[in-house]
Order: C-alpha cells, then structure tokens, then sequence
C-alpha cells in the first residue's frame, strides 16, 4: 500500500505529516509505503491514499487515490482517526 | 579462484573512488543476490590475501580491499591477460566458447580438439560439448564449424560474418565499458597498448580512431560512446582482416547517396591514408550499415544531427498515447520530443537486426517506473505499428527511461550553485534520465552539461565545473569524479553530496554522526517576540525576513513563500495558533535554517479550524531530507496545545528556548526525541 502525504511544496508540511502516519503505522504494526509529495509531483503518479492538509481539497479533487483531509497535521489522534479507517478498508478489500 | 563476476566485483573494488559499497549496493549493481556477492567475497579474500591484500568490511567505509591495491590490480590484468587459459580463473562455459571462437576466426586453419582441450585445461568431452554451443552461435552469423578427419575444426564462411563474429567476441571479453575507458586512456596517453584484450593490433586501432575522429569533425557525425566504440572495433578490425588479406565481400556499391553511405566512403578513404592499407571498396557497405545502426550522441557541444521528420512524428504520436495514460503534458516537452526522436530514429535497423537490444537497468527501471513502463508499453504499439516490428522489453526500458526523464523534469526548477557536469557513454535515453534524476533529486546541484566520455575533455575545457557525474568509469582527470548508477541510488545521491560539499553546512552534522538538531537550526538569533504584522502576509514576510537577515536565504525566498500559499491555499497552519511556511531549495536557499516569529496580535490566514496564527516558523531547507530530524522535533513541539500557548505569549527568548530545548544539558537529543 502507497501512502502519500501532498503539500505545496513537498519539503515541509508533507514531511511533518509524512511522520506522523510513520508514527501511527509504527505504533499499529502496519506496513506500508510512506512518502511526501509536492502538488506538481503528485501529478500522474499513483497512490492507494493521499492525506493533505484540508486546505488542498480543491486541488486534490480528481486525484486517483482515497484523499483523506487533516485539520491539525501535528496532532496524531486526528490523523489516526481519519487515515486508519480507509488503511482498514484498503487491506480488507 | 576467480571467474568472470568475481573479476568484475574486484575491480569495482580496487576502482578509485569515495563510495560506499554495502553488500546490498553491489547486488544491485552486478543484478545478483546478495548471498552470492558474499559467497564471491570470500572467494575474492582468498585471492587476494595470496597477494599480500585483504578485503576490509567496516561499517562506516563499507567493503574495500585493504592493502596495496596497485599490486593487487597489476597481478588481476596479469591473470587475465595470460593468454594461456589462466590457472587461478576459472572459465565459465560461455568464455570458454568465446575463446574457442576466437582462436578458430583468427587461426582460419583447423585446430585439434586436442590442442583446444590442452590449453583449456579442460577434457575433449567437455570439448565437444562446447563445439555444440559454438557451432549454433556461430551460425547467428552466417558460419559453419567444419571438423576436418585428423586435423581438427575449423571456421568457414563469408568474411562479413566473420568480422561481426570477431567484434561481437572481443565485446563480449572486454565489456562496452572498460572498451569506452580504454579507448579514451589510449588517446589521452597515445598509448596503444592492446594486447592483453586480445583486440586489433595497436596500429590497427589507432588508424580506425583516428580516421572516426577526423570523420566526425569534418561531417558532424556525431555517435554515441557506445556506438563510436563499436566502430572503432569494426573498422580495426577491417584493417587487420584486409592486411591480412580478407577481404569483405559486397554485392558492390548502392546507387543511393545517403549521408550513412557518404560517411562511411569517407572513413574508408582516412583509414587507407592513416594506416596506410589500401582499403577495397568492399568496404565501404559493412560501415554504412553500422553507421545506419548507431545512436547519435547527445552532445554538448550541439552538434546533434537534425532528427528526421518520421522520427519527430513518430514521437509526438508515442507522446500524445503515453500523454493520456498518464495525464501530462508531453507533446508541450520539446526537450522529450527531440530526445525521443533522436532515441527512435535509429532503432528499426537495429530492431532488424541479430543480436537483440540488451537493457541492463530494464529490471530497476521496471521496478521503479511500474506505471511508465506500463505505459510505456501501450504507447510502443505505435512504433510497432509503424515499423511492423514488435519492440521487445529492453527497448520498452529506454522508452520508459525517457518518459521517467520528462516527469523528473516537472519536479524540479531551477538548481544552482553547485555545477555538475553528467557524464553518460551508453545513450540518449540514459543521458536525460540521468540529468533529470540529478536534478530532482539534488536541487542544490546546477546541471551544467550532459555529456558523453568522448567529448568530456572538450566539455571541461569549455566550461567550469565543480564535480563529474559519470555513469561508466572515467580516466583521471582534475575534476573530482563520482560514478553513478543513471537511476541515481540512495547511496549515489550521497556519494554526489559528499564529493560536492565535504566541508558544507549540512555535512559538517553528518560527520559528526547525526544530523542537524532543531537546537542547531532554530538558534536564539532566529528568534522574534512581539512582532506586529497586519495580516497573514505581513506575518510570513516577517517570519522570512528573519531568515534573509541572518543570511539563510536571499529575498526571493520570501515571495516564493508567500506566492506558495496564494497558490495552493493556508495549508502551512499546520495546527492551531501555528503556521510553517516555506518554499523550495532552489528558490534561494543558503543553509538550512528555521526562524519563530510570535504576533502581537494574533492574525487569520483563511483556514478554516486553526486560524488565528500567533506563531509562525519559517522553514528554509537544502534538499529533502537533511532536515528531517529537526523538523520532527519541531512537530512535536507544536503538537503540544501547551507548548503553543506558552510560546504565544513568552516574553523573552530565554523562555522560549526553555519551551523548545526543555533540558539544556542534553541539548543535543533535542526537545522531545522523534
């Protein structure tokens, strides 16, 4: 599974979120493939699920991949309440 | 004892260079598993402990011979230039019938199975076994082992399969990379000193290089490393065979006038005057073909020859079916279009022709272009259209490589300071994939040419350069000089980053062992309290002024950050009360660097749950990953409610570094550990 965390610029608030679900994942014994992406990069590329801050719906709006959308991206128990569901789901299909 | 990979694994080893060999990187590089590098190994201790030396294993520097490593390598070209099968190497099945091969082609008179199976080392039954495989790979050529009652085999058949027979062979011994380096050294040094190859006397060689050289100058062909080399073999080989009195045989010269044809009686007519032979027009077609074969280079110097317009089509239709597949622009991508033109125009001669296009990255490309290399395939069907010929899985790799090349293309801007040259001897495709690899992922790096180990003196010459990027071994030159895989490694990129700034910012951590800490990038100079800023704007120029002031970036950072979050939106509050703003490398970055701006007055950005921002830390990276560390730090500072409110209302800076760095006298673990 391909995780990817999307910014506009991929060198800072991807990577902060990128270690975050690093964390989450750790914790719970999840494999997965984490990376951080610029919005430009991202582009024809493919991910099972992509997490950016909520201020990038519009720009994710046809991307093909489960989009998950974090208010706080320092606070873990958000993301994990958001991400784990959709991983969950992924992995029972 | 040695045999062909353990020969090339050790002389990885003994090549000069800085980098780092795992067990792991060298699996990669050879494409083997890595307990059979460690099984080689021990083999190679063994060696070269005979030879005074030892193969070192240590963490830090990775595998290496330990030991005098000029010996050791004089005693290697020793063994292998011995033109008795050697003792100490043993002989796999396939060089065993390249050398058979060879001595059949050269000697023309029937050799005893006896003598081949004496030199060998070897019994006759393994003799015969081999004649088998000999015999139906000669026939790849168009020639016949004959066995002549009580005088042993012999070659026969038309000196055109001969002389292909004969390049094919010496290839295979010698390699297309070491042929490359080899044919520089002998011209930087005038040298020719060819004997332990086994290849076309020296004077043979000189003469064809030569004649090339004045070919190229004079009609602006302009041949890859690759297929240059391979012309120099067949023309060298032309002069011998002719000396010795065989001739190639041809149905005469072709009405046409193709520029392939025109070339090729120019070469003929040096290499007559250079070697002094006198040349039968005979020979004139075997190099036109190979002339219609060849790649061109890319070149520095922009002495590409104009594509045809077939070629140029055919690219913009691969383009427009690899454009809808992965939804981006590539017929906008003139550097995709004219590099893929110039990659396809010469592949249906070569497609036509034995032996099959060979891709030694095809597995890594694969793995790491899985959805280009998809598409990839579905476009070629285009081409195979076009051509009426299906284009196999290696040539697909070079397709997907150009396609990888284009979309590295669009990740990066433009890189400065640091200037590179990319050395690249194999082909277009590898050339851009390379460059754009460089570029993407070091954007610290300016990529100052791309070019090939032929032109690279003419290159350096005309322009100045901090560090040679190369994909295949170099000659020594004042340059420092870092090999490379065209797919760039991990392990690659961080040979390039130590060979480019040993004495740099970042570096400096990395040698002390750990990477920078956020106690080493937010220091008390990054600092501001109590700054006043009218709006969101006003907040992050605040916050990136702090940083131009103390000389981390130039101003033309501040508005790319700014422009970052007028283009994609305040997704930089990343928790509430704090906000990151940031921009990339290339827009200005001097050294890595973070700065904390606290508001007076707490202003909104536009997000929709953690606006008002009262604290805004802006970040200034070199690359990707050198600031990893501090940054997770960092988070969890900011992750902490707590932390955030007492930093929003500190009153001097002392109480904000005892908020980031809690315990001073571990200052160096950082806050709060990742």
């Amino acid at each position: 599974m391909r995780i990817v965390s999307i910014c506009g610029m991929g060198f800072g608030t991807s990577l902060i979120l990128r270690m975050t679900i690093d964390e989450i994942l750790k914790a719970r014994g999840i494999k997965a493939e984490t990376m951080a992406w610029d919005l430009g990069s991202a582009k024809g590329q493919q991910a099972d699920i992509v997490v950016a801050p909520r201020d990038m719906e519009r720009h994710l709006k046809d991307f093909p991949a489960r989009v998950v959308l974090v208010d706080n991206l320092t606070n873990k128990q958000e993301v994990e309440a958001k991400l784990i569901p959709v991983v969950e789901e992924l992995m029972n299909q | 004892m040695l045999n062909q990979r353990r020969v090339a694994l050790l002389r990885f080893l003994l090549a000069p260079g800085d980098r780092v060999n795992t067990v792991a990187t060298l699996a990669a590089r050879l494409g083997v598993s890595e307990r059979l590098i460690r099984y080689d190994l021990a083999e190679i201790g063994d060696w070269v402990r005979r030879k005074g030396a030892q193969v070192r294993h240590d963490p830090r520097s990775g595998i290496c011979i330990d030991g005098d490593c000029e010996r050791v390598l004089a005693d290697l070209e020793s063994v292998m230039r011995s033109d008795k099968p050697p003792a100490e190497y043993i002989l796999t099945p396939a060089e065993r019938h390249n050398w058979i091969m060879t001595l059949l082609l050269e000697q023309g008179d029937p050799v005893p199975i006896g003598t081949l199976a004496d030199q060998l080392g070897v019994s006759r039954g393994t003799i015969y076994s081999d004649l088998h495989a000999v015999a139906e790979r000669l026939g790849q050529y168009g020639l016949q082992l004959t066995k002549r009652p009580k005088r042993g085999v012999c070659v026969s058949g038309p000196e055109t399969g001969i002389r292909e027979a004969l390049v094919a062979l010496a290839l295979e011994r010698i390699g297309m990379d070491q042929l490359v380096l080899l044919i520089a050294q002998c011209e930087q040094t005038d040298r020719w000193e060819l004997e332990p190859y086994d290849l076309p006397p020296g004077p043979c060689f000189r003469a064809a290089l030569r004649a090339l050289r004045a070919v190229e100058d004079y009609s602006g062909l302009g041949l890859t490393d690759v297929w240059f080399a391979e012309a120099v073999l067949h023309l060298a080989f032309a002069v011998h065979r002719v000396r010795q009195g065989k001739h190639a045989e041809f149905p005469g010269l072709p009405a046409t006038d193709a520029p392939e044809w025109r070339t090729a009686r120019l070469l003929v007519e040096q290499v007559e005057a250079l070697s002094g032979t006198s040349m039968p027009a005979s020979e004139v077609a075997p190099l036109a073909e190979l002339i219609q074969k060849a790649g061109r280079r890319v070149c520095a110097a922009g002495r590409e020859l104009p594509h045809s317009p077939d070629a140029v089509y055919l690219a913009r239709r691969f383009a427009a079916v690899a454009e809808s597949l992965l939804a981006v622009d590539l017929a906008g991508d003139s550097d995709f279009i004219s590099g893929l033109a110039l990659h396809l125009q010469p592949i249906p001669h070569r497609l036509a022709q034995s032996p099959p296009i060979v891709n030694p990255l095809l597995e890594q490309i694969r793995e790491m272009y899985p959805e280009l290399f998809a598409a990839a395939r579905q476009a070629a069907a285009v081409l195979e259209e076009a051509w009426g010929l299906p284009v196999p899985e290696a040539e697909v790799g070079y397709l997907t490589m150009h396609l990888g090349a284009a979309l590295e293309r669009r990740r990066l801007a433009r890189p400065r300071r640091h200037r590179v040259v990319a050395v690249c001897s194999s082909g277009v495709g590898t050339a851009r994939l390379l460059a754009s690899r460089l570029q993407a992922a070091l954007p610290e790096v300016e990529l100052v040419a791309v070019t090939s180990l032929l032109s690279l003196g003419e290159t350096l010459r005309t322009c100045e350069c901090d560090l040679v990027v190369a994909t295949c071994p170099v000659p020594e030159i004042a340059t420092p000089v870092v090999q490379v895989s065209p797919l760039l490694f991990a392990g690659d990129l961080r040979a390039i980053r130590d060979a480019l700034a040993p004495e740099g910012y970042v570096h400096s951590f990395q040698r002390r062992g750990y990477p920078p800490m956020l106690s080493d990038v937010l220091t008390e100079q990054l600092i501001r309290l109590g700054v006043e800023a009218a709006d969101w704007e006003a907040a992050v120029r605040a916050a990136g002024r702090v940083l131009v002031d103390n000389g981390a970036v130039e101003p033309r950072y501040v508005d790319a950050m700014v422009e970052g979050v007028r283009r994609v939106g305040p997704y930089i509050v990343v928790a509430p009360g704090v906000a990151l703003p940031h921009a990339r490398p290339e827009d200005g970055v001097r050294r890595l660097a973070i700065s904390m701006v606290q508001l007076r007055d707490p202003v909104a950005f536009g997000h929709e749950t953690n606006d008002p921002v009262s604290l805004v830390f802006a970040l200034a990276a070199v690359d990707v990953d050198s600031h990893l560390k501090a940054l997770s730090q960092l988070s969890s500072i900011i992750s902490n409610p707590e932390h955030v409110a007492r930093l929003g209302s500190a009153q001097d800076v002392a109480e904000v570094l005892k908020v980031v760095f809690p315990n001073t006298a571990g200052k160096e673990e950082g806050a709060c550990g990742s």
